[in-house]
C-alpha cells in the first residue's frame, strides 16, 4: 500500500493562494522569453508586414495586404521556397539513411566503436560558419575535393561545384549532410540501444537475413526516431542561413537562394523591412504547420 | 517556517531574481555624464589607417578620446540600424553614396552650416559633396575619392611574356591566350559580389555609350535599348571566352579574387583607384602581404578597362566619394564629433589618406607618390588623381531594388542561366516599377 503525502503530513493539502503564486513565479523566466520575445516578436512582425517601411525611419506607410500580394507574385519568393523544400527533403533523407547505416555499423562491429562514434559527431559541433567557409575553399575548381576526385578517378576533375548552377544546390546539400549526419546517427544509436535483444534473436531464429531484419523489424521499431528527425530536420532546414550565405550567397543568380537568405536580402540590402516581415510571416506559417503536425503525430504515437 | 516552506520561498526568490536579471538586459544603459573629457564613438567598416588617425587627432585634442569600432560590411549595416535609432550608437559613422545615404541620411546631423563655416565647400571635390547629399541637405563629408573603370594588371607577368596591355576585347583575348598558356588565369573576378559585377558592367556600358547608363538609372531610358543589351552580351563574353576563369560565380572579390591576383595566379583584376595603396605602395603592400601566404614581389599598374567593341575608346573613370563620414543626430558630443569630422575630411586626416596613396577629398592635397615600389607607378597615380576630376558619373546605383535587379541579372548571365536580352528585360521591369 502506498502512503500519500497527505497521510504523512497529517492534514490534507489545500490549494492556497500562496502556493499558486510561487508556482507562477517559477514560470516567469520562461514566459518572458517565450511570450515576451517570441510571441510578441511574431505579432509585431505581422504588424510590420502591413507597412511599406525601410526598417529605420520612425513611421512606415500602411499598405494593408499589398506585401502579401507582392509575395505571391514574386518569382524569387517561389524559387527560394522551392530551394528550401528541396534542401529540406534531400538533407533529411540522406542524413537519415546515412545516420541509420552508421548506427547499424557501430552496433554490429565492436572494433573502433568509440572512435567511430566520436568521429561521426565531431562535424555536428563545428560552427556552421566555419564549415561553410572551409568548404567554399575546398570546392573551388582547383580545390582539394577536386584533387581527391582526380586521384580517385584518374581523370582531371575541375568542376566548379559552387559556381555551376547545376551543381551548386547539390553541393550545399552535401555539405549539410556531412555536418549533421552525426546527429541522426546519435539519435538512431540511442534508439537502437533500447531495442530488446530478444526481438532481434527471435527474428534471426526465424531465418531473417540482415536486410530483412533491418527493414521489417528494426526500422519500424525506430519510428519515433524517424519522426523526431523529420520534424527537427524540417525546422532546421527552414532556419538554414549561414551555410548558403557563406558559400554562394544565394547565387549564381537565384539558383541556391533560400527563404531566410531572401528575407535577409530584402531587409538588410534593399531596406524593405515591411516586405521582409511578410516573407517572415510565410516562414513562420510553414514552421507552424510542421510543428502542429509533429505534436499531432507524436501524441498519436504516445497513444 | 518548515524546511519545505523555506526552500520553496528561496526558490521563488531565485525565480524572481532570474526574471529581473532577464528584464534588466532589456533596459538601456544611461549615456553617462561628461566631465570635461569627451568620448566620440566612431563606427566604420573600412577606415584607412585608423591607428594613425586616432593617435594624431587625440594628440591635437587631448580632451577628446575616440572610441573606435570596426565591423565587417554586412555586420556594419545591421549594427548601424539599431545603433542610430537607440542611445547606444555611434557619434561619427561611415556611409556610402546610395542606399546608405538614402536610409541613414535622415538620422544624420545636417552639415550645411558646418561646411560653410569651415570653408569646406570651397576645398572639397564637388562630386564628393553632391553624392553625399539627401534632398539637398549635406548629410556626410567624403573621406577620400575613388573611381572604377580600371583594370589593375601584374606588369611582371606581362613583361615576362612580352604581352601588351590590351585596349579592347580582341586584344585582351589574344593576351589571355598567351597568359593562360603560361599557366596563369587572365582576369581574377569574384562574381559572387554584385558590386564588382556592377562595376564591370558600368565599365562596359560607359565605353559603348558614355554616360547613357545614368539616364537609364533615372528612368529616362529603357534598359532594353540595344546598347545596354550589347553591354550585357559583352559581360557574358568575358565568361564564355575564358577571360574570366570557371568558378568565378562562387568567388568573392575579397579575399578570393584579390588573393589570386596578389599571389601571381592571375594577371588582371577589375578594381578601382582604392586598390592603389595595397598594390603600389610599400606600406600598403605590407598590409596586403598579411592576407596571402605567397610573397608579393610583382609590380602592379593600372589601365582603363578594355573596350568591349574593337576600336572603341575604353571607359573613363566613374565614381565619387568612396565613403563618407556622418554625425549622428542623436550624438551627445556634437562639438567633439564635428571637430573629429573636420580632422577627417578637411584636416590632417586628408594628409593621412594622401600619404597612403588614396586620392583625398580635398582638391588642394596631392596624393603622395614617394612610397611606390616602381617608378612607372608615379605617373599611374598622378593620372588617376587627374582623371578623378573628370568623372562620367557615380559608381553606386541610388535605388536598392534596381541595384539588386542588375546584380541578379549579371550573376544569372554569368552563370549562363539567363540570356542577355531576357536579363535586360528583367532589369527594365524593375526599373519601371520604382518610384523615383
Amino acid at each position: 500500500m502506498t502512503s500519500t503525502p497527505t497521510a504523512s503530513r497529517g492534514a490534507p493539502l489545500r490549494p492556497g493562494r500562496r502556493i499558486a503564486l510561487s508556482s507562477y513565479l517559477y514560470l516567469v523566466p520562461a514566459l518572458i522569453l517565450v511570450v515576451g520575445v517570441v510571441h510578441v516578436g511574431i505579432v509585431a512582425n505581422i504588424g510590420y508586414s502591413t507597412l511599406d517601411w525601410n526598417g529605420i525611419s520612425p513611421n512606415g506607410k500602411p499598405v494593408g495586404v499589398a506585401n502579401y500580394v507582392k509575395m505571391f507574385t514574386d518569382p524569387t519568393f517561389w524559387v527560394s521556397l522551392r530551394n528550401t523544400l528541396v534542401f529540406a527533403v534531400a538533407t533529411i533523407a540522406l542524413q537519415m539513411i546515412f545516420g541509420f547505416a552508421l548506427a547499424v555499423l557501430v552496433r554490429t562491429r565492436a572494433f573502433l566503436r568509440g572512435l567511430l562514434r566520436t568521429l561521426a559527431f565531431v562535424p555536428v559541433v563545428l560552427a556552421p560558419a566555419v564549415v561553410a567557409t572551409s568548404f567554399r575553399f575546398l570546392l573551388t575548381p582547383d580545390g582539394a575535393i577536386n584533387g581527391l576526385l582526380s586521384s580517385i578517378t584518374g581523370q582531371p576533375v575541375d568542376q566548379a561545384w559552387l559556381a555551376d548552377p547545376s551543381t551548386a544546390l547539390a553541393a550545399i546539400v552535401l555539405i549539410n549532410v556531412w555536418q549533421y549526419t552525426g546527429y541522426s546517427f546519435l539519435i538512431y544509436d540511442a534508439a537502437m540501444g533500447q531495442i530488446d535483444h530478444s526481438v532481434i534473436e527471435a527474428t534471426r531464429i526465424d531465418g531473417a537475413s540482415t536486410w530483412q531484419l533491418l527493414r521489417h523489424v528494426v526500422a519500424p521499431l525506430l519510428s519515433g526516431s524517424h519522426l523526431v528527425l523529420i520534424v527537427l530536420g524540417v525546422i532546421s532546414a527552414l532556419k538554414t542561413f549561414d551555410l548558403v550565405f557563406l558559400t554562394t550567397a544565394g547565387g549564381p543568380g537565384t539558383t541556391t537562394q533560400v527563404l531566410t537568405g531572401y528575407i535577409y536580402k530584402q531587409v538588410i540590402d534593399q531596406f524593405h523591412a515591411g516586405y521582409g516581415a511578410a516573407l517572415s510571416v510565410a516562414l513562420v506559417a510553414i514552421a507552424l504547420v510542421f510543428s502542429v503536425l509533429q505534436v499531432r503525430l507524436s501524441s498519436r504515437e504516445a497513444r | 517556517m518548515t524546511f519545505r516552506t523555506r526552500s520553496r520561498a528561496a526558490a521563488s526568490l531565485i525565480a524572481l531574481a532570474a526574471s529581473t536579471a532577464l528584464l534588466a538586459g532589456c533596459a538601456g544603459a544611461d549615456p553617462g555624464g561628461d566631465d570635461g573629457s569627451q568620448t566620440v564613438t566612431w563606427w566604420t567598416w573600412n577606415a584607412f589607417n585608423p591607428e594613425k588617425t586616432i593617435a594624431d587627432f587625440e594628440a591635437a585634442n587631448p580632451d577628446i578620446t575616440i572610441d573606435y569600432k570596426l565591423y565587417s560590411y554586412n555586420d556594419y549595416v545591421t549594427a548601424i540600424r539599431t545603433g542610430l535609432t537607440s542611445n547606444e550608437g555611434p557619434d561619427v559613422f561611415q556611409v556610402q553614396p546610395g542606399e546608405l545615404v538614402t536610409n541613414f541620411g535622415p538620422l544624420a546631423l545636417p552639415l550645411d552650416d558646418f561646411l560653410t563655416e569651415s570653408g569646406g565647400a570651397d576645398r572639397i571635390n564637388p562630386e564628393g559633396l553632391s553624392q553625399l547629399q539627401l534632398d539637398g541637405t549635406q548629410v556626410a563629408l567624403p573621406s577620400y575619392m575613388s573611381a572604377a573603370g580600371l583594370v589593375y594588371y601584374n606588369a611582371s607577368i606581362l613583361d615576362e611574356l612580352g604581352v601588351e596591355v590590351p585596349t579592347d576585347f580582341d586584344e585582351w583575348k589574344s593576351a589571355c591566350a598567351s597568359i593562360q598558356a603560361a599557366g596563369y588565369d587572365c582576369l581574377a573576378h569574384g562574381a559572387k559580389d554584385a558590386w564588382v559585377n556592377t562595376d564591370v558592367y558600368l565599365a562596359l556600358i560607359n565605353s559603348i555609350a558614355p554616360g547613357a547608363v545614368y539616364d537609364a538609372i533615372e528612368g529616362d531610358a529603357a534598359w532594353t535599348d540595344p546598347k545596354f543589351v550589347t553591354a550585357m552580351e559583352s559581360w557574358s563574353e568575358l565568361f564564355t571566352s575564358g577571360i574570366i576563369p570557371a568558378g568565378a560565380t562562387a568567388m568573392a572579390e575579397y579575399p578570393d579574387a584579390f588573393g589570386a591576383f596578389l599571389e601571381k595566379k592571375a594577371a588582371f583584376i577589375a578594381l578601382g583607384t582604392w586598390n592603389t595603396p595595397g598594390t603600389m605602395t610599400a606600406t600598403g603592400i605590407a598590409v596586403s602581404q598579411e592576407t596571402v601566404t605567397a610573397t608579393i614581389d610583382s609590380v602592379y599598374l593600372s589601365a582603363p578597362f578594355p573596350a568591349p567593341v574593337a576600336g572603341d575608346e575604353p571607359t573613363g573613370l566613374f565614381g565619387g566619394p568612396d565613403n563618407g563620414w556622418a554625425v549622428s543626430a542623436k550624438t551627445d558630443a556634437q562639438d567633439a564629433s564635428l571637430k573629429f569630422l573636420e580632422f577627417l575630411s578637411l584636416g590632417d586626416g586628408q594628409k593621412i589618406q594622401a600619404s597612403g596613396g588614396n586620392i583625398p577629398a580635398v582638391t588642394d592635397v596631392a596624393v603622395a607618390t614617394d612610397d611606390v615600389v616602381d617608378e612607372r607607378q608615379v605617373a599611374d597615380i598622378e593620372r588617376q588623381q587627374a582623371d578623378l576630376g573628370n568623372l562620367i558619373g557615380a559608381r553606386q546605383i541610388p535605388y536598392g531594388d534596381l541595384a539588386a535587379a542588375l546584380g541578379e541579372a549579371l550573376s544569372s548571365v554569368a552563370a549562363g542561366t539567363l540570356s542577355p536580352a531576357d536579363a535586360m528585360a528583367q532589369v527594365e521591369a524593375v526599373s519601371a516599377s520604382i518610384t523615383r
